[in-house]
Order: C-alpha cells, then sequence, then structure tokens
C-alpha cells in the first residue's frame, strides 16, 4: 500500500465516526439531529397543520373552521408519523444487530475489516494490454 | 281524460272510503280545534338549527311526531287561480305549515341582506339570473332557461324541506306548487319559445333523474281548475304590466293542458281533489272534503297510492327518510350530479365568468375572502369550529336552498384558488370582449 494513501488511526476514527444515525449531537434548533420518531411527528405535525389551513383557504373559510375535529385529526396524524419514525429507527436497529451477530458467529469471513486501509489499485485491477481491435485477425 | 273525470274519481274515493268500526281507527286529517295528541307527544324537533343526523336518530323518535295531521297537501293551479289565498286558509284552519310557492326572490337575497340583483351590474352577463319580474320584462332573454333550470332546482329543495318539516315536527305541510308539477312551465316556455329545444330536452332528462329521488309523493293534490279567461282576469287586476304582457292566453292554456298530464301522474301516486275555481270556492267546504278523505290507507296490489308513506317498516326506516329530508346531500347528488350540459348552450358557463364573479363577490358584495357565516365584520362570531358534517360548508348543519348561499362554497375557479384575496379583480372585466 501507497504510503500516499495511508492516514492515521485517528483520521479513520474520525472519518468512521463522522455523518452517522444517531452519532450527531441533539440540537433543538437544527431538525435534523434529532431522532427518527422525533422528525416523523415533526413532519407529519407540519404537513398537516399546512394541509387543514390550505383546505380552509381554498374553500373560503377562516383558520378556525372545523378546527376541533381538525386538532384532534392532525393528533392522530403526527401520532403515526412519531411510529412511523420509531418503527424506521427500529428497523435499523435490528439490521445492525443481526448484521453483528452474524459477523461474531463468522469472524473468519470478514478478516479482510482488519486491514482497515485495504488493497492498492494495482491489486485490484486486472492486467491491460494496448491493441487495437479493428487489427485483430480472426481464424 | 277531462278533468271532471278526475274531480269525479276523488269524490269516489270520498264515495268508498271506510266506514263503521274502521273509521274510528283511520287517522284522518281533521280541523286544528279536533287535533287530540296523546300526552307523551314530542316537542317538535328543531331542525333548522340542529339538522338531524345518525347520533340525534338515538334521541328522537320518528314516529311519535306523526299524527292524524302530518300530512303533505298540496295545492296546483293555473296562474292567477287563487292558490295563495286558499293555501293560506287551509294551513291556518288545518294547523298546517304553509310553505309558499318558491320565488327566485327567496334564494337572490342573502343572510346580510345583500340583494344580488344590485350587483348585477358588476356581474358577468351570464351571472345576472332574471326573478320573475325582470322574466316578465323581457322572456326572451338568454337567461330564461337558466332560471327555468334554477327553479326546478329550488323547487326540489323546498319539497325536501317540506318533508323534512313533516318528519322532524310532525305538523302538516301545505305546499304551493311542486317539482313534479314545475314541467308545465318548461312547457308554456317552449310554445312561446322562450327556452328552446335542448334545454326543454334537458329538463325533462333532469326531471326524470331528480323527481324518484324524492321518494314520497304528497299525500293529496288539490287542484284548482279556473278557466284561462278568469286567470287573465285576475293576473290584469293585480295590475303588473309586464306580467299582463307575457302571462297571454296561449301560456295559460298551454299550463293549463299541461296540467292535465301533471295531474295523470299525480293520480297513480296520491289522492286528488280537484275544483272548479272559476268563482273561488269556499275555504271550509273544502276543508270537510279533507277531512272526509281516507289519507292513511295502503295495501299492496292496490295501486301506489300512499305506497311510499305506509311501506317504512320500523324507527330506523323513519330515521332514515326523515334525515334524507333534512340534510338534502344525498337526495341532491342522487338528482342532479353527474348529468351533462355540454349539449345546453343555455345553460353554459364560462369558467371566467365564474372566475370574474367570485372576484366580485370577495371584493364588492362580502367584502370578505370568506364565505357566508364566516364574517367576522358582518357580526358572524367563530362559527362551525366543530363542523363535522359533509355536503356543505355552512355554519349551521341545515340550509333551505342550495343555490341561496350553499352553491358559493362550491364555486372554484382558476383566477381565484391561486389568488385568495381577489387581488387580480379587474371591474372592466364586464366592458371587455370576450
Amino acid at each position: 500500500m501507497a504510503d500516499s494513501t495511508r492516514v492515521s488511526e485517528k483520521e479513520i476514527e474520525r472519518r468512521e465516526s463522522y455523518i452517522r444515525a444517531g452519532n450527531r449531537e441533539r440540537k433543538l434548533i437544527d431538525p435534523f439531529t434529532w431522532a427518527y420518531p422525533w422528525k416523523g411527528a415533526a413532519v407529519t405535525f407540519g404537513i398537516s397543520l399546512v394541509g387543514a389551513l390550505l383546505h380552509n383557504r381554498w374553500n373560503k373559510k377562516p383558520y378556525y373552521f372545523a378546527i376541533i375535529p381538525r386538532s384532534i385529526l392532525v393528533a392522530a396524524v403526527t401520532g403515526l408519523g412519531y411510529a412511523a419514525g420509531a418503527l424506521r429507527e427500529r428497523h435499523y436497529q435490528t439490521r445492525d444487530a443481526v448484521i453483528e451477530h452474524y459477523m461474531q458467529l463468522h469472524p473468519q469471513d470478514f478478516d479482510h475489516f482488519n486491514d482497515r486501509n485495504g488493497r492498492p489499485f494495482s491489486q485490484v485491477l486486472l492486467p491491460w494490454y494496448p491493441r487495437r481491435t479493428q487489427y485483430t485477425k480472426y481464424d | 281524460m277531462s278533468l271532471s273525470k278526475i274531480g269525479g274519481l276523488a269524490n269516489g274515493f270520498l264515495a268508498c272510503s271506510r266506514a263503521g268500526i274502521m273509521s274510528n281507527q283511520a287517522r284522518n286529517v281533521v280541523h286544528k280545534s279536533l287535533l287530540r295528541l296523546p300526552s307523551d307527544h314530542p316537542e317538535p324537533w328543531d331542525y333548522k338549527k340542529l339538522g338531524f343526523n345518525y347520533i340525534d336518530g338515538l334521541k328522537d323518535d320518528t314516529q311519535a311526531h306523526l299524527n292524524a295531521n302530518s300530512r303533505l297537501i298540496v295545492v296546483e293551479g293555473n296562474i292567477g287561480s287563487g292558490k295563495t289565498t286558499l293555501a293560506k286558509q287551509l294551513a291556518e284552519q288545518l294547523g298546517f305549515h304553509y310553505i309558499p310557492e318558491f320565488r327566485m326572490d327567496d334564494i337572490l337575497v342573502d343572510r346580510y341582506g345583500n340583494d344580488l340583483r344590485n350587483f348585477y351590474h358588476l356581474f358577468p352577463e351570464r351571472y345576472r339570473l332574471p326573478d320573475m319580474k325582470t322574466f316578465y320584462k323581457n322572456p326572451n332573454g338568454q337567461l330564461s332557461a337558466a332560471m327555468q333550470d334554477r327553479i326546478f332546482n329550488s323547487r326540489f329543495d323546498q319539497y325536501l324541506n317540506a318533508l323534512a318539516h313533516i318528519m322532524n315536527t310532525g305538523q302538516g305541510v301545505v305546499l304551493e306548487r311542486t317539482p313534479h308539477s314545475d314541467f308545465i312551465f318548461a312547457n308554456a316556455m317552449r310554445d312561446k319559445n322562450y327556452i328552446g329545444h335542448e334545454y326543454f330536452k334537458h329538463y325533462y332528462y333532469v326531471r326524470k333523474n331528480a323527481i324518484p329521488q324524492l321518494h314520497f309523493w304528497p299525500h293529496l293534490v288539490i287542484y284548482l281548475n279556473t278557466p284561462v279567461n278568469k286567470c287573465l282576469e285576475n293576473i290584469k287586476r293585480r295590475g303588473n304590466v309586464d306580467e299582463i304582457a307575457t302571462v297571454d292566453e296561449k301560456y295559460l292554456k298551454t299550463i293549463e293542458e299541461s296540467y292535465k298530464d301533471s295531474l295523470r301522474e299525480f293520480k297513480k301516486h296520491s289522492k286528488i281533489l280537484a275544483y272548479d275555481w272559476t268563482k273561488p270556492g269556499d275555504t271550509d267546504a273544502v276543508v270537510e272534503d279533507i277531512e272526509r278523505l281516507d289519507l292513511d290507507f295502503f295495501e299492496w296490489h292496490s295501486g301506489e297510492v300512499m305506497e311510499e308513506w305506509n311501506t317504512i317498516v320500523d324507527a330506523v326506516g323513519w330515521n332514515g327518510w326523515r334525515q334524507y329530508a333534512t340534510s338534502k346531500y344525498d337526495a341532491r347528488m342522487l338528482a342532479f350530479d353527474g348529468i351533462d350540459t355540454h349539449e345546453v348552450g343555455e345553460l353554459y358557463v364560462n369558467p371566467r365568468d365564474t372566475g370574474h364573479f367570485l372576484h366580485v363577490m370577495r371584493k364588492e358584495v362580502l367584502k370578505s375572502p370568506y364565505g357566508y357565516g364566516y364574517i367576522a365584520k358582518n357580526g358572524d362570531h367563530q362559527n362551525g369550529t366543530s363542523n363535522w358534517h359533509t355536503g356543505h360548508h355552512l355554519p349551521e348543519p341545515w340550509y333551505e336552498y342550495y343555490y341561496r348561499e350553499a352553491y358559493y362554497d362550491d364555486l372554484t375557479s382558476h383566477e381565484t384558488s391561486l389568488d385568495l384575496d381577489s387581488d387580480s379583480y379587474d371591474p372592466d372585466y364586464v366592458h371587455h370582449h370576450h
């Protein structure tokens, strides 16, 4: 492996932990750092609220038209969004756990992971001979 | 069949009405002073304020409201035949609710007192629907068919109102003219060429679709047979010059002839009392005739008279029809939805005209982007916060005529859908060439 492509252990650690789900610090003002359930709830809450208001405007109605049943509906839809986010989180957790378990059971299949820098491209690519195909003779 | 025969038939019904022991059980219409209601007779249900939905059906039993006088009596007759006078007096004597004949004025003035006719100069021409006065002044106008269409629609609503009143309050109704007999005017207008044949055909197509959706036929039809020359005399006495000019002998003659068809149709479903009304008769005598009629009898295989009223088997059935008549939504949908008008030039509406109409409504008439019942500066409080009903967007669950206010919420156009505050309103639109 050429030295130019090698990086330090610290750099590898940084790269591995940069932008990963759940790894960033939670900030209230940045929704992209929120957990999936909260993201889901926020998105469905926003969409249903804006939808209800636009529906009112389209139908020549002020904001308070049918606000009581609609609040219930918005709450229900927000709950659905929360549930969808929770399901997504759960799905990824399960997937990671399954893979990790498999790797524990079959460590010999994952030896190449120990070499974190991998192999250089010279070992990856097949040899190449510069020949023009139109001059090839077929017998 | 001549009218005198129909009269004779009605008398025949009189002659064979039930007697003896049975007559104690028959619940015939009686004068209001003779009406005896059971002590547990419920208070009338305030359907105008409350509407009537499935939940209400659990609270209020329809059959408990119904009594001997829960009948629909319809007064029919030519223009100027003396219907109104008789209908009013009948309602007075029997303690019935009197519903006068539908007039365009009923839908042209809204809840805020805005008379749309005051804004006609701002509306596109297609939206300047004539009322009776304007129609008589210019019966050959472009919009006579549109007016007739609106009248039939509103009579349909009015008939449902009558049914709803009977089933919600138990009080009988005396109604002047019905959607069933409205075709007499279509015939007369066609005869005088006030409406084209495309609309004439369309009218009968709509009628055929709509009438069965009303389900209930009147218990009793009172026909006042007034000769044409007598009607003309009465119309002259009213003194409306334009009416006198438009409603001429031919017009009235066509109506008279058409009524024969109408009565032939009524005969299958209702009892008929036909009177020679050349000289206005005595209301007391009519009341006596009504009291002697058996309006409470139906049996299978003996004709369809009173069938719809007597084949509802239980409280669920009554509540269902009561809800159907009170909400009007299903009835209107089944009657009028999905009927194409593209071959009826007289009913064509340019979508741009609808856009301008909505602009004018927002900027000049209601002066608000919101619809009827939701305009704070007109004194509307925060209505409709718990609205959960289908069919219309008004704050009240019940409306009298769809085309008075409810239609406004359903009206949309490209111009106004993306311009919710009508900032692109151009008052000069009506002066442009289109």
